[in-house]
This record gives structure tokens, C-alpha cells and sequence, in this order.
């Protein structure tokens, strides 16, 4: 996957967890942009994308994530190399 | 496949519209709980558990009151992160009859909202409360500090008697308690159990007496130490998502835990179903009885089939004993369906155990909603087994009140199914309950069928069927032979031919002979359908039809409508006029005595011996529509 189409992905699941349509993220967006993108929603976040992707992040890599371009750096990271 | 709980096998996969289906329950129906219901005996996503929560806000700020789901307010206290779990409880709770709202009470906060007369566990008018602590909150987690003693369990069972008696005493919901995961704990190793203090040990005391405990304060257990031994433990724990989250236990099992509490609910409200319908071949044993016989099915022990469908019967024997009623429902002859009850020797579900028995040829819906009247239970209370995909999927379209399980092609998993759906919940037991089936079996009763079975076709239309004809051929002989030789039900003339005879058919161009296949969405149902036809001995012009079989797995799908259009159009090129048929009479082919009436041939005579004639002027013929396309080649 490249970097937009993850960022696509993200924004899908954040607008189902958020009950948001059209949520278009950027490499630059971060929690705070949300008003409901709190710590419960945040962990519904990572969950659905650990199920969607077929990979569970580590234990310190849930805690670096300010940035929605960290997020996808992470993603990025756990993406079988070709 | 191996079958897996957190995978709900049980459930059908939710088809294409189903979001659509979703979005369109309006506020004004009056039964719009009924659809939330159908919609969550599905195979839920997150996304489509969500969805359905979202359902249910929007109904109920509009004024519906989601009837007929039973309202249930659940009240939560939850050591750790409960949200995920949360998400899944309201669809889950459709699926069991439960219109649920739920009210976290706190975060983290276990004695404290018990403890305050003002919290919501008491102003909220709530029917129950749930306590979410595991073994971490409890202190059982690490060894107590002399390992020989075990006062940590009686600290931690004190600190539940404590919440329970408060709760009793301050006029509070009952509440439902949890028995704890044992996770992974290797001390002493295989010597843990023998000690004490071990993790191990303290897990299992605890789990013992907890339950003794609750039922003295009139509470209910939710028994997550079996949810997550059937899970494993292994994919129950999660430490990252522990350490990451505080979540007590895997996201992927939220969906289950949500699922084994709403049971639970389901029970308290009296939505648990009472009966347990049986299809009979393939599924209590293996083979077609009204082909097979008495000595052809398979049953017992010595084979592996044979054991499966034992163990599915084992099952049905041990609902029944403790009050679950059973009925049969059954594309069968009645006489020869019922005959393995009465004196087959491996048998363990007889006679008396049967509270209906419908075995007929009529669709399923029907005779489901005979054996729920018979028995005046309500439809959702009928669990039907059935092997037959192309049955279930009946059974689901005209009524989604009845609950009806997937079930895998492997019948060793059949009895694995009705022990993991989970449809018999119940919070009391008492020897009454035991004796109501026993009761009420006294005498096998067959429940009178509605008049007028109801229209199939836009079911059948569903289905996507391809039939296809072609002459007999050297590829199909062999299941042509074995056709010939083994269907005794639907069979005219119940003559049979050896391989050698049915091989010179195929080379005799006078003789009209079709092999019949059979597709659906569910699959290849392969050749299911023989015709031979032969130049009448005394009458020019006439097509003798010298047998017609075919078999019963595809009774009611008007295949035979579609095969007579097939034989006239053959006939006609032979240049035949009209075409003969013969009935000719077995204990076995009942099924068929008005087979030729019913396609619109005309009896033309009978015989002593019970034989008819019949015939069909092709002048005059006209095909009628049949549900399913013609494949050509």
C-alpha cells in the first residue's frame, strides 16, 4: 500500500469510529482536530486498523503516535517487504 | 474447516444488502426490533455491529420502542477498558430478543459507585449490574505470599460478598458476576495445581465457590473462565494489548464475550429458545433413509460417520432430558421416516423422545410453524439443524424469527454447533423444567399443517438455479446406473438396469434417454435426475416413458416442470404426438402416485395392482415457466 492509500484507509476508520463521513486525513492532522478523538477512540482506532491490516503494533510504538503521518509511518513499517 | 467460537460459524454471512437493509428500518414500523434482530443473526464486523447500535439510537430517538425486543438496562462497572465490548453489546443483544442499553457507571471504579446511594448502579432504575473484574483487580495474579495458604481467595471472594450484600442491602439491580481466565502461570509447572497458593490453584477456588457465592444473593454468573478456555487461553490474553490498552482481554474476543452475556440477558428476559427441530437424513444420520433403508444409513459406532451423527443425536438426547423439546421436521415418507426411531438398534433419539414429528413432503416453513403451534411456543423459540444449505436458506427467507445455524459439510461438527450457538440459555433449572418434554412426548404427535402452502417461487427464483439435459453418455453411467439402482422414493416405475443394459441405451437411437444436472448458489448439486423413454410396443407416435427418477434433496424445486418441457421439445423432434406414463406402485414411492396429474397428463387407466396410466396429448402441450435457467451446450 502507498502512503495515500493508507491514509485513506485511516480516514475510513477513523470516520466509522468517529460516526463522521468524509473524513479526509493529512500526514499533518492529529487528534486534536477531532473533537471526539479521545484515548477510547484512539485505542477503537489502532484495533480496527490491527484487524484490518493483519498486524499488531508494539508495545512502544502505541505510545509515539502524535501525528497522523507517525501513524502512518508505523503502517509503513509493518507492511511485508516486497 | 476448523470451527473456531470467535469466529461465530454458526451465524450465515451477512448477504450484499445487507447495510442497505440497515439504513432502511423506519421509525414508523412497528416491528422494527424484529428486523434489528435478523439483521444481527448475521456474521457482524465491527463496522456492521456498529451500524446496528447506531440503528437503535436513531429508532429509539424517534420514538420506537424497538418492540418486539424486550427493553433491558444493563448497568457496568469495569476495572479496565470495557469499550470494545461495549461497541458489540447492542447488536448481540438483538440477536437474543434484548433491546439493550447500557450505562458505564465509572472508569476503573469497581467499589465506589456500589458504595454511594446517589451513583447511577441505584438512581438509573437498572435490571442488572455487571461487575468487570478479573484476577489482576483481585489480586490473584501472583502467588499469595505463603504459598501453602490460600487467604488471597478468601480476600478476594470476601471483596465480592462485600459488592453483592451492599447491593442486596441498598436496594440495588442484581448483579452478574464473573468467574476469571486463568492465564498462563507455570510456577511449579504440572505441581501448581497441588499447591495452594499458585496462580493456578487460587484461579480454580475461586471459580468454584464464586458460583455458590452468587446464587445466595440471587445474582448470575457470567462464566468467562469456560468462554475463554474454549477460546484458549493463548488468544484470550493479549499482554500488548494489556500493557498498550488496558484491555483485560484480546479485541478479537470482544464480539464473543458480548455474545455470552447477551445469552445471558437473553435468558433473564426469557427470549431462550425450547424446542430443537431435526432434519433427519444427513443429519441425525447419514444417508437417505427412503433410499437407503434401514440398512443403508449410517449410524453408530464403527463408523466415523456413523459416530458423528451419534454425537449429534447425544446432544438432542441431552436437551431433552433437561426439558428441551424435540421435534422432527423432515422430507420424508412419515412410515419409513419413523421406522430407525422404532427398531434400529443404533439409535439413541426413539420414538418417545420426538414431541412432533413431521416428516411430509411440504416446504419446512410450514411444517415449522405446525410444530410451533403444536407445542404453542413462539417461532423464535424453534432451532432448526438441518444439512441441507438450500433448506436453511428457505427456512431464513420466509421466517427470520427462527434460528437456524450454518453448519459445515463435515457432520462430525454438527454436534459442535449445537453446543456452540448457545440457544438454550438458561439462569434456573428445575426438575418441572426436566419433565416438560417427557410430558408433552407421550404421545409423537404430527401437527396439522396451515392449508395452502405458501408461494416458493421468488425463493426459488433465489436460488440461481442451472438445469442441464443431455442423452446418456459413457461419463455419466456409472452415477446413471447407481441412480436407477438406489432412488426408491421418487421413482415411477422402480425398475432397475445393470450397467451393461443402461450402456446399450445409450447407443439406441429410438430410445430417449436424459441425464439431469442440477447447479445452485450453494453449489454443484451434481446429476440429480433420470429419464428413459422408449418407442410405445403397440402404438406409433407415442413415447413410452419407461422410468422417471429423481432425487429427493431437489423435491420442490420444480425441476420436473423444467424436465417435462425438455422431454416434449425431444419428443417432438422424434416426431412423437403424445407421451405415455406409468406409475407403478412400491411401499416406498408413495411420494409420486400424482406425479403425472400434477404435470397435467391425463390417467388413462389403472391396473389391480394399484399401476396408473397416464398421458399427455403433445398437440396440445404448453410448458409452463419454471424457476431456474436452461443451460444449453
Amino acid at each position: 500500500m502507498t502512503r495515500t492509500e493508507i491514509l485513506e484507509r485511516v480516514s475510513q476508520h477513523l470516520g466509522e469510529v468517529l460516526d463522521l463521513e468524509d473524513v479526509k486525513l493529512t500526514e499533518s492532522s492529529t487528534a486534536d482536530n477531532f473533537e471526539d478523538w479521545d484515548s477510547v477512540n484512539h485505542v477503537r482506532l489502532l484495533i480496527r486498523i490491527e484487524q484490518d491490516m493483519g498486524f499488531q503494533f508494539n508495545t512502544d510504538e502505541v505510545g509515539i503516535v502524535e501525528t497522523v503521518g507517525q501513524l502512518v509511518d508505523l503502517i509503513v513499517a509493518k507492511q511485508p517487504k516486497s | 474447516m476448523a470451527q473456531k467460537l470467535i469466529d461465530f460459524p454458526w451465524l450465515p454471512m451477512a448477504p450484499d444488502d445487507w447495510l442497505e437493509r440497515a439504513r432502511q428500518i423506519s421509525p414508523e414500523a412497528p416491528d422494527a426490533g424484529a428486523d434489528l434482530r435478523a439483521l444481527a443473526s448475521f456474521r457482524l464486523d465491527a463496522s456492521k455491529s456498529t451500524a446496528l447500535r447506531r440503528a437503535a439510537v436513531k429508532l429509539r430517538n424517534a420514538g420506537n420502542t424497538l418492540a418486539p425486543l424486550s427493553a433491558f438496562k444493563l448497568g457496568i462497572i469495569a476495572a479496565n477498558t470495557f469499550d470494545l465490548v461495549l461497541d458489540c453489546l447492542p447488536a448481540a443483544a438483538m440477536r437474543h430478543g434484548v433491546a439493550l442499553e447500557t450505562l458505564q457507571a465509572s472508569y476503573g471504579m469497581i467499589m465506589q459507585p456500589v458504595l454511594d446511594p446517589m451513583s447511577p448502579v441505584y438512581t438509573s432504575k437498572l435490571d442488572a449490574i455487571l461487575i468487570v473484574v478479573d484476577h489482576r483487580w483481585l489480586g490473584l495474579d501472583t502467588p499469595a505470599p505463603d504459598l501453602s495458604e490460600p487467604s488471597a481467595v478468601d480476600g478476594a471472594l470476601a471483596q465480592i460478598e462485600s459488592l453483592l450484600a451492599t447491593l442486596r442491602d441498598s436496594g440495588g439491580p442484581p448483579a452478574i458476576v464473573q468467574t476469571l481466565a486463568l492465564p498462563l502461570s507455570n510456577l511449579f509447572g504440572n505441581f501448581d495445581a497441588a499447591i495452594a497458593g499458585t496462580v493456578r490453584s487460587q484461579v480454580g477456588r475461586f471459580n468454584s465457590e464464586v458460583v455458590t457465592l452468587v446464587a445466595k444473593y440471587g445474582a448470575y454468573v457470567l462464566d468467562v473462565a469456560s468462554l475463554a478456555a474454549q477460546v484458549g487461553a493463548d488468544d484470550w490474553f493479549n499482554p500488548v494489548q494489556w500493557a498498550a490498552y488496558k484491555l483485560a482481554f484480546d479485541a478479537k474476543a470482544a464480539p464473543i464475550y458480548a455474545e455470552w452475556l447477551c445469552r445471558l440477558l437473553g435468558a433473564i428476559r426469557g427470549k431462550s429458545a425450547k424446542c430443537l427441530v431435526l432434519d433427519l437424513d444427513n443429519t441425525l444420520w447419514g444417508g437417505v433413509i427412503g433410499d437407503d433403508g434401514m440398512k443403508g444409513i449410517v449410524i453408530g459406532q464403527g463408523n466415523p460417520r456413523g459416530e458423528a451423527h451419534l454425537a449429534v443425536q447425544r446432544v438432542a438426547h441431552n436437551l431433552r432430558a433437561r426439558g428441551i423439546f424435540l421435534a422432527v421436521c423432515s422430507k420424508n415418507e412419515a412410515a419409513i421416516a419413523i421406522e430407525p426411531f422404532r427398531s434400529h438398534p443404533d439409535m439413541l433419539l426413539r420414538e418417545q423422545d420426538i414431541s412432533v414429528f413431521q416428516a411430509n413432503w411440504i416446504d419446512k416453513a410450514t411444517n415449522l410453524e405446525a410444530i410451533a403451534k403444536a407445542l404453542n411456543i413462539g417461532l423464535d423459540a424453534l432451532v432448526l439443524l438441518d444439512d441441507n444449505p438450500a433448506e436453511r436458506a428457505q427456512v431464513r427467507k420466509e421466517l427470520p424469527m427462527v434460528r437456524v445455524p450454518e453448519v459445515p459439510d463435515d457432520p462430525s461438527w454438527f454436534a459442535w454447533t449445537l453446543e456452540a450457538g448457545g440457544w438454550f440459555e438458561a439462569v434456573t433449572y428445575s426438575a418441572e423444567d426436566a419433565g416438560r418434554a417427557k410430558m408433552q412426548a407421550q404421545d409423537v404427535r404430527r401437527a396439522e399443517l396451515m392449508a395452502g402452502a405458501r408461494d416458493l417461487t421468488e425463493y426459488l427464483r433465489g436460488l440461481d438455479m442451472t438445469i442441464s439435459f443431455k442423452p446418456f453418455d459413457a461419463q455419466g453411467r456409472q452415477r446413471i446406473v447407481q441412480l436407477i439402482n438406489k432412488t426408491n422414493q421418487f421413482n415411477l416405475t422402480t425398475r432397475r438396469y445393470t450397467e451393461s443394459q443402461v450402456s446399450e441405451m445409450e447407443a439406441n437411437p429410438s430410445v430417449l434417454t436424459l441425464q439431469v444436472r442440477l447447479t445452485d448458489r450453494f453449489g454443484d448439486l451434481g446429476m440429480i435426475a433420470v429419464i428413459i423413454g422408449r418407442p410405445h410396443s403397440e402404438r406409433g407416435a407415442v413415447l413410452d416413458i419407461d422410468n422417471w427418477l429423481m432425487s429427493c434433496r431437489v423435491l420442490g424445486r420444480q425441476v420436473e416442470t423444467a424436465t417435462l418441457s425438455v422431454i416434449a421439445a425431444k419428443a417432438k423432434e422424434m416426431k412423437i404426438a403424445s407421451l405415455v406414463g406409468t406409475y407403478i406402485p412400491t411401499d416406498k414411492n408413495r411420494l409420486v402416485e400424482n406425479h403425472y396429474g400434477t404435470l397435467g397428463f391425463v390417467k388413462s387407466a389403472s391396473g389391480p395392482d394399484g399401476k396408473t396410466f397416464w398421458e399427455l396429448d403433445l398437440a396440445t402441450y404448453q410448458p409452463l415457466a419454471f424457476p431456474m435457467s436452461l443451460a444449453t451446450d
